[in-house]
């Protein structure tokens, strides 16, 4: 059974620009603090942003979960912490299931690769094997409806298609969890429905669905359940409805249950 | 149902088991990465395909371009440093294929994980993989340019025995202080862009000062010298027995005093790190 668990988690984020990531100016520099905000602050030569902070949640089998914020309020940056790509500075979190990930459109690709190439390759980056994922391919590439196109290198496919790719190659390994960002919504609204009933399928199995999103509209088709993040940290928590209700006055609510 | 959603904090710390700590958790990307064969042989060899993708006669490209380099410069030297062209120029040639090896496991080495910037943004995978990749691609081009060694070494009849096969103890040394190059200084230039430029260049100096291209009894009593040079080391080792050459006491201490000292620093430093990696790309 897929279930995720995150205690208060924190993350601070190093930013390195230009100036600090050059050793000698680094050298130069060391010890020069000086801190100006509560979510951006310095540590020596570079910015840290405090991008979670005190997070705690729990999802559990079989919930569809969308994080609704700005940019920047954090929910990029959580759904990478639940993909075990970032390491939260502190919390505890507990992850049970074979996450995928589709956090990015290109999803790690090889732009030089062909569109089969690509499947093999992010198939065996999640952890299968070839073996595994020959067996798989040619559902993926029949779901993806690139045909001939996917004997091209994929740097000459258009977002849309890129887009159909990675989502075949998460979504047919069977992930017990699945992270989406909002980019997925790129595509055209026949494939979009399509991609729709193949979560539709995987949550029935019990499995989870968390993705992050700023559209209202969105949200309320895909999710059962919202949180609403703001500056990283977890603004309000409950019913699609009633969360999408508070965010569009754009107040948070005025005591939050804990 | 809407209570599941976030449980009280003191509910959630009491069901999780504590974070295994740092040194453990880079043991893990270590162990998890070598075992994963598949995943880096398989990338290595799709590097391959692509880099030489359309060109018909493939990673052979490297071995003919270095055919040509070892004849004209065996010839050119030979004449300059009026030494026997029957000496030099398999010594040359023995000396330019491991030492290929050694600069292109440097050069990429400190790429590593700037080009994995993709995939460590996306996906779960142990850091060790990507230095793999990198060794193991390298190991194929080097086995493609071991043509025009053995041709040189037939071709001038140098005579071989049991003792050539010293050589793959030196090729073994080479690839595993790749690895902990690729992790220690591949993980520095992601962090600081700067240093792979000044490694480079470098690496260009210790070419020159490393004998590949003139021969080492040139340095007469101050051979010695060379016993400080860790390339040299290396390359010996990996290059003396193929040409008959017996290997001094010095140069293996060498040789194995940097692997090992090699490992543990990067150990100690991959165990402290490894998590930031994802924020250096």
């Amino acid at each position: 059974m897929a279930d995720i668990t995150l205690a208060n988690i924190s993350l601070r984020f190093p930013l390195y620009r230009d100036n600090s990531r050059s050793l000698k100016r680094s050298l130069l520099s060391a010890g020069k603090a000086i801190s100006r905000s509560r979510t951006i602050s310095k540590d020596g030569s570079h910015t840290v942003v405090n991008a979670l902070n005190n997070v705690s949640c729990r999802i559990e089998h079989g919930e569809r979960v969308g994080l609704i914020g700005t940019n920047g309020a954090g929910k990029s940056t959580l759904l990478r912490v639940l993909a075990g790509i970032y390491e939260p500075t502190s919390g505890d979190i507990q992850v049970d299931g074979r996450v995928s990930a589709l956090l990015n459109i290109g999803l790690g690709a090889d732009p030089d690769a062909t569109g089969y190439d690509n499947i093999l390759l992010r198939g065996l980056y999640m952890g299968f094997t070839p073996a595994e994922i020959r067996k798989l391919a040619p559902s993926i590439a029949e779901f993806t409806e690139l045909g001939d196109f996917l004997d091209l290198p994929v740097r000459t496919y258009s977002s849309g298609m890129s887009m159909r790719l990675s989502f075949a190659i998460a979504t047919a390994l069977q992930p017990e969890i699945l992270l989406m960002d909002e980019w997925i919504m790129a595509s055209d609204r026949r494939f979009l429905n399509k991609a729709r009933d193949r979560v539709d399928s995987f949550v029935s199995r019990s499995q989870i669905l968390v993705l992050a999103s700023h559209s209202p509209q969105i949200l309320a088709q895909w999710c059962t359940r919202l949180i609403w993040m703001d500056s990283g940290s977890i603004v309000m928590h409950g019913e699609t409805d009633s969360v999408l209700k508070q965010y569009e006055t754009g107040e948070p609510p005025l005591a939050q249950a804990s | 149902m809407s209570v599941n959603l976030a449980l009280t904090t003191d509910n959630t710390v009491a069901r999780l088991a504590p974070r295994p700590s740092q040194t453990q958790l880079a043991l893990d990307d270590l162990t998890t990465g070598i075992k994963s064969w598949w995943l880096w042989s398989t990338m290595a060899w799709q590097d391959i395909r692509l880099r030489y993708k359309g060109s018909m006669l493939g990673p052979f490209w490297l071995t003919i371009s270095m055919g040509i380099m070892v004849t004209a410069l065996g010839v050119l030297y030979s004449a300059i440093w009026k030494h026997d062209i029957t000496d030099f120029l398999p010594y040359l040639a023995i000396g330019l294929l491991f030492w290929n090896l050694i600069s292109s496991l440097i050069s990429d080495g400190t790429q590593a994980f700037i080009k994995a910037e993709g995939i460590l943004l996306q996906v779960k995978m142990p850091v060790t993989i990507h230095a793999m990749r990198s060794v193991v691609r390298n190991l194929i081009v080097f086995l493609h340019n071991c043509v025009v060694g053995a041709a040189v070494l037939l071709f001038f009849s140098v005579p071989q025995s049991l003792y050539s096969l010293v050589s793959l103890i030196g090729l073994v040394l080479i690839l595993l202080n790749g690895f902990w190059f690729t992790m220690l200084v591949g993980m520095m230039c992601t962090r600081f862009r700067d240093i792979g430029p000044i490694v480079a260049s470098l690496t260009q100096i210790v070419f020159f000062l490393t004998p590949i291209i003139w021969m080492p009894n040139s340095l007469g009593n101050k051979l010695w010298v060379m016993y400080l040079n860790p390339a040299y080391a290396f390359l010996e080792i990996a290059r003396g027995p193929l040409l008959g050459h017996s290997i001094p006491l010095p140069v293996w201490a060498m040789a194995f005093g940097v692997t090992i000292l090699g490992f543990l620093v990067t150990f100690v430093f991959f165990a402290r790190f490894r998590a930031r990696l994802p924020f250096w790309v």
